[in-house]
């Protein structure tokens, strides 16, 4: 190959990755770079100070939208210095409006005083307004902001900016049980839609000054408010420097729920398994930012997210902790067993029945074997059929309301079930199998890794359908690695299992009584690790209260 | 853009071969499950197999509890040079494939293993298909077809009924053995041991036997029933043992451990039995004077199962007088069925290996012609001790108590 | 080299696994019969000097790769020469080991399937763990270990339960005297498995500290030896000694065996497949060394790209090594060991330290020297 022509070559080559580059940050046009009709579009400082024009402004800007709604007022006794109070309907606290803003503003001689004064807003906002929580807005970014927050914006003619004061009301959904985390022992308090409730829930059970919470608005369109929660000094500074970061390069329309936080700033897209954990209890969250975690609360969504994650979060629940430590190492052992069976149920019974019929036990072999003569299909077919008839059942259960829902799917289940053997499509053994990984697969905490194995179960099957037990087994190490080679904000996804963490190893599969979780886990927080003081196993008393015989 | 091409097309590539189909996929339907066979050898020096294969279709399962609509099992067969040549032959007469992953049992005819087992039982071992823990056996009273025909009253699979017989009758009774065909291997291949084949036979009228009729009824025309040892001497069949001395055998293979065994008393025939609960046998190889010589110690506790005659269960002298009784016919026994099997020339208890494991220096000179000159005239010392642990939940016979 | 890091108990999973991968399929050591246990713990006890060999060469030269220590110690052009030799080397092993999973599958298993697809499966599902990268492949080991394990105690609990050890068969102990037990620990054990250890000088630069690879390395050797052993014995213990020689893979043979409560059963298509883990990881860890070898020296920017080339070689090269089974094994047993393994091995290192404490003690003699002068 000619020098030139390689020095040609590689020149193109360095121009396309630059380009690649530069195509894969513009990817998508954000709409914050498109400037046109937006609130950006008035410039950023000049906010004037006649009233009349501001007001025209606003409306202009909002469209004259019906929900906004001006009073038009006369601050003092005088009638002199017209103001306006702007707030949203539905958004703000009609009540605290009228009787708090409105009558102390309006016709209120006492306030006279401070009308002349230089600085009028300061004035107002320390001597007149008697609601807390108010602030200056100068520029209309903040303006709008404050505003379709619910709260008020105070204009007065001829001063420049405004005042923004706290009256945020509207309908929110009271606190209510959990829908997808359910205890048997185990507060009973869910998180809701509004951010200030849902870190007033966790404010509750932490009542550390150290509890540290960092506001972001993210998405250009929807503005939505994002707590950032971290206990300081427990959580690893890194990580959370981390964290920030990746929130503050979030450049999107709309941030609508947690879901769209998650998907933004995973460490890995392509995986099956989420690397963020989410709940909606307080407990958990407040649990885990106790470990070294941070939670990010999204206004709009009742699930908080929680990471950094790692893989065996997802079995455990709430309730390992309330209750006593042997029944929470079974019930984890069954959790784990019943993933595994959800994964590799159908694919085992394909490979036993098409390739290794010798493991399966004699007289056994002969039932199945009769069961099999009548059905037309190869026992992949079946296999593959009845997982998808009872995924479509198992959507359409999750569609229809709540009383016909579960119903359907029972039903539905039973009846085609049923059906499908009678009429010799199906195997009765084929129709066992399918309900137990059904069963199985609800079984798992984490409906995500639920999901998960749903998905896997395919890929088992079509290779075990090839291969037969090789194939399966090939497939799990395929997944061990795929798994281990994971990191959730720098922690090793299947940590502490491997790496073998032994100080962590308490609390995976097994759970140790809870005197002896003396460290937290040392995939997070690097100080602070004792969270327990020694000693802490309960001993009867020395001395016997009562003796025998003796009345107490 | 180089390099996803690359790897799409190292993944097409291998996509390739999984859809080129599965090679070693057998469904269910497609695979004739064979429980036994059966070998038998004709004059023109040919094998003809039966193969006993299971519809499954006709196995109830579940809830119900009568059978199908037919037998359980049906009969093939087929002819060749060698074994392999029969099977190869099947594939032209069944529908299915023959699939010998849960065949357990292998039924021998009596002339064919008389002939010499050495050429049929290569492809058993060596086919991966093959359970090696699948039983040998020979048939009785002749041909290995007619027993393989005989349909069997409460197993549904008649190899169920052979395998369970054997395997109770070996530990629990004694005098029946049953060989898998790992332990046959083992004996054809040691030095200093000869193998022992169980056996089973066929009585009563083999054709009505073939039809599920013959099942209606309570007796029945035809049925099958485990027979004595067969004593394999270089691979041909050469003795069958019965009775006592085929208890012996078992014992000395410490195949059994319980039995039954009776005494004459009070000059009265039979007049006690005493159910054995626990056997422990002890074999001991000895040099003296360079030559060998066996030390048998046969430990046996039992209690007393049947007593024909006034006794006084709780007189101990009493007692210590009928183990000594019983230690003497024990080891009389014992002597008389290894002298049976010098008479064969044949050492079947493995005395040989014994030696070997534990002389290998002098077993390097008696190995030539072990079982004819070295345990033909090999030198047997049989102690027995017997105790009677109790009398079961009477003391004193109601023969004591007779007006 | 990567930038990755292992703890010493990954070393140790990865070197346990790795022992095992293979030996435990193949019967190991049976030259000596029913005294082949003992023929591999004789050479258990040489694999721990020459383990200790090739950590003391790594301890002089910690932190980096063979191929610069060996052009450190050899001269740019011969240390060259030596490591494209060991690289070679563990590509053949690699393919080798490849080979050896693919015959147990098909002849245990698949009897119809061709032979390639089973190995294309299994190469393939390597060259993405090595690409991954040493830290993945560590972590899926200590996942595997457990399983191993679990299945290692389920097995042994099952053979024992069935009454089919027979510990009478280990009589005569040396029957012919130690000679025969010598002659199988010169010819096989040594080599395989425990030499092959060489392998691990490209990963021991990964551990986070250098004297814990002496404690994990031997640790896990010595217990990856003590558990073939007693593999071996129970296979001696099961089978009796004629049946053992006859087997390609005596441990299948002892694990059909297993008849339990008429319904475990012909187990051994269970055991075989989770005998795929170990050959795994061997293949694997062979094939990494192979890509770390060729990555230093042909100057590559990651190893990462050498992975898909190297593995392609590996899985052509398995097929073609050799037409049957017969002479695989031959080759394996009469060939290999001497013309490669004893060289490599246990020659190579051997004279390498050598070399090194020399130049050290010269080194210090001409440290001496001005002072005394």
């Amino acid at each position: 190959m000619p020098y030139w022509w390689k020095k040609q070559r590689n020149a193109a080559k360095k121009e396309n990755k630059s380009a690649k580059k530069s195509r894969d940050v513009q990817k998508t046009p954000v709409r914050g770079d498109d400037t046109s009709g937006t609130v950006t579009d008035i410039p950023f400082l000049t906010m004037g100070t006649d009233l009349k024009t501001r007001l025209g402004q606003l409306k202009k800007t909002t469209g004259n939208s019906s929900d906004i709604v001006i009073h038009q007022i006369m601050l003092g006794s005088g009638n002199d210095l017209p103001a306006a109070v702007i707030s949203v309907d539905g958004l703000d606290d009609p009540k605290m409006i009228n009787e708090n803003l409105l009558e102390v503003l309006m016709g209120n001689p006492e306030i006279d005083g401070y009308l002349g004064s230089e600085n009028i807003l300061d004035s107002i906002m320390k001597h007149v307004i008697k609601i807390g929580g108010v602030k200056k807005v100068m520029n209309w970014n903040d303006l709008f902001s404050e505003l379709l927050s619910g709260q008020s914006i105070l204009l007065i003619d001829g001063v420049y900016g405004g005042l923004s004061i706290s009256t945020r009301g509207g309908q929110q959904r009271a606190i209510e049980e959990p829908a997808t985390e359910v205890t048997v022992r185990g507060p009973r308090d869910s998180f809701t839609e509004s951010l200030r409730v849902n870190t007033s829930l966790i404010r509750k059970r932490i009542k550390d000054p150290n509890l540290w919470i960092e506001n972001f608005k993210i998405g250009e369109v929807t503005r939505t408010d994002v707590a950032l929660m971290y206990i300081k000094g427990i959580a690893n500074d890194k990580v959370l420097e981390e964290a920030r970061k990746r929130l503050n390069t979030i450049k999107i329309d709309a941030i609508l729920g947690s879901g769209y936080i998650e998907q933004l700033i995973e460490d890995k897209t392509y995986t099956i398994f989420p690397t963020m954990h989410h709940s909606e209890r307080p407990d958990v969250v407040a649990a885990n930012l106790l470990e070294g975690r941070f939670a990010i609360v999204v206004e709009g969504s009742p699930f908080v997210l929680l990471a950094p994650a790692v893989f065996i979060q997802f079995f455990q629940s709430a309730d390992d902790y309330y209750t006593r430590f042997d029944i929470a190492t079974a019930i984890r052992l069954l959790r784990v067993l019943s993933y595994l069976i959800s994964l590799v149920g159908p694919a085992v019974y394909v490979a036993e029945t098409t390739f290794h019929q010798e493991l399966i036990p004699t007289q056994l072999v002969f039932v199945l074997a009769a069961q099999r003569e009548t059905i037309p299909f190869p026992a992949v077919v079946e296999a593959i059929g009845m997982e998808i008839v009872f995924e479509i059942l198992r959507e359409a259960g999750l569609r229809l309301p709540r009383p016909i829902g579960q119903t359907v799917s029972i039903v539905g289940a039973l009846v085609i079930g049923q059906a499908a053997v009678q009429a010799g499509i199906v195997s009765p053994a084929m129709v066992i199998v399918v309900s137990i990984t059904a069963i199985a697969s609800f079984a798992t905490p984490s409906f995500f890794i639920a999901i998960s194995a749903r998905l896997y179960r395919f890929v088992f099957m079509f290779l075990a359908a090839t291969f037969g037990f090789y194939g399966i087994i090939i497939g799990m190490i395929a997944l061990a690695v795929h798994l281990t080679s994971l990191r959730s904000f720098g922690v090793p996804y299947t940590a502490p299992i491997a790496p073998f963490i032994r100080s962590n190893s308490g609390d995976t599969v097994i759970r140790v009584p809870i005197w002896s979780m003396s460290a937290r886990p040392r995939l997070f927080s690097q100080k602070n690790i004792i969270r327990q003081a020694e000693n802490q196993k309960p001993m009867p008393p020395k001395q016997k209260s009562v003796k025998n015989g003796e009345q107490p | 853009m180089r390099r996803r091409r690359w790897k799409t097309a190292v993944a097409l590539f291998t996509a390739s071969f999984l859809l080129a189909g599965c090679w070693s996929h057998k469904e269910l339907t497609d695979i004739a499950f064979v429980s036994a066979i059966g070998i038998d050898r004709l004059e023109n020096g040919n094998y003809l197999l039966t193969y006993q294969i299971v519809n499954s279709l006709n196995i109830p399962s579940g809830m119900q509890i009568s059978g199908g609509q037919g037998p359980t099992v049906t009969i093939y067969q087929t002819e060749g040079k060698t074994v392999e040549d029969a099977f190869l032959a099947a594939g032209r007469e069944i529908s299915r494939r023959l699939y010998f992953s849960h065949t357990n049992v292998l039924l021998i005819g009596k002339s064919t293993a008389e002939n010499g087992i050495y050429p049929i039982i290569d492809i058993f071992d060596r086919n991966k298909e093959f359970r090696n823990t699948a039983s040998v056996l020979i048939a009785r009273n002749g041909k290995a077809e007619d027993v393989l025909k005989v349909l069997t009253p409460i197993e549904r699979i008649p190899t169920n009924r052979i395998n369970k017989t054997l395997e109770y009758a070996q530990e629990d009774v004694g005098g029946r053995v049953k060989t898998d065909l790992s332990d046959l291997l083992y004996d054809l291949t040691t030095e200093g041991k000869e193998a022992v084949v169980g056996s089973f036979k066929l009585i009563g009228d083999k054709k009505k036997g073939e039809m599920l009729e013959s099942l209606n009824q309570t007796e029945l025309d035809a049925y099958l029933t485990s027979g004595g040892i067969g004593i394999l001497k270089h691979g041909k069949l050469i003795d069958w043992v019965g009775g006592q001395d085929a208890l012996t055998i078992t014992w000395l293979l410490k195949k059994t451990k319980m039995t039954s065994l009776d005494l004459d008393w009070a000059h009265h025939p039979n007049a006690l039995g005493l159910q054995v609960r626990k056997t422990i046998i002890g074999m001991k190889p000895a040099m003296k004077n360079g030559k060998p010589e066996m030390h048998i110690h046969i430990s046996l506790v039992g209690q007393l199962q049947e007593i024909n005659v006034p006794l006084d269960v709780m007189d101990s002298k009493e007692m210590a007088r009928i183990e000594k009784a019983y230690e003497k016919n024990v080891e009389q026994q014992i002597n008389h069925g290894i002298r049976h099997m010098q008479h064969d020339q044949c050492d079947v208890f493995g005395f040989g290996e014994m030696i070997y494991r534990q002389y290998p220096k002098e077993w390097h000179s008696l190995r030539h012609h072990w079982n004819e000159k070295g345990f033909a005239h090999l030198n047997v010392k049989v102690h027995a001790n017997v105790v009677i642990a109790n009398s079961g939940i009477r003391t004193n016979p109601f023969h004591s108590n007779l007006k | 080299m990567e930038k990755a890091k292992i703890s010493s108990y990954q070393l140790f999973v990865l070197i346990f696994m790795f022992e095992l991968g293979s030996a435990l399929l193949l019967g190991i050591g049976s030259g000596a019969k029913q005294d082949a246990w003992l023929a591999i713990l004789s050479g258990l006890s040489v694999g721990f000097f020459l383990f200790y060999v090739y950590y003391k060469i790594f301890s002089f030269y910690p932190g980096i790769s063979p191929v610069e220590w060996l052009r450190a110690i050899y001269g740019k052009g011969i240390g060259w020469f030596f490591g494209f030799a060991m690289g070679i080397y563990f590509l053949y092993l690699s393919a080798r080991v490849l080979r050896d999973f693919g015959e147990m599958l098909i002849i245990s298993a698949y009897p119809e399937t061709p032979r390639f697809i089973i190995t294309v499966i299994m190469a393939l599902c390597v060259m993405y763990a090595v690409k991954k990268g040493m830290e993945v492949m560590a972590r899926t080991g200590e996942i595997f270990i457990i399983f191993f394990y679990f299945l290692a105690i389920a097995s042994f609990v099952l053979i024992t339960s069935s009454g089919l050890v027979k510990l009478n068969y280990l009589k005569p102990v040396l029957e012919n005297g130690p000679m025969p037990v010598l002659k199988t620990m010169g010819k096989e054990t040594i080599y395989i498995p425990f030499g092959e250890t060489l392998a691990f000088l490209s990963i021991f630069p990964l551990v986070d500290k250098i004297k814990s690879v002496k404690v994990a390395g031997l640790s896990a050797m010595w217990l990856s030896g003590t558990n073939l052993a007693i593999s071996m014995l129970i296979n001696i213990c099961v089978l009796g000694v004629d049946l053992m020689m006859r087997s390609p893979f005596p441990l299948l043979a002892t694990i059909q065996e297993i008849q339990l409560a008429h319904f475990l059963e012909r187990l051994d298509v269970l055991f075989m497949v989770t005998l795929i883990v170990g050959g795994f990881f061997k293949v694997g860890i062979y094939l990494y060394a192979a890509c770390i070898m060729f990555t230093e020296l042909f100057h590559v920017s990651s190893y990462r790209k050498t992975v898909y080339p190297l593995g392609l070689i590996m899985l052509c090269a398995s097929a073609m090594i050799a037409p049957t089974y017969a002479e695989h094994i031959d080759e394996g047993i009469k060939v290999v060991p001497v013309l490669l393994h004893l060289p490599i091995q246990v020659v190579f290192p051997v004279v390498t330290l050598l070399l090194i404490l020399w130049k050290e003690r010269r080194k210090k003699k001409n440290r001496q020297k001005p002072a005394s002068a």
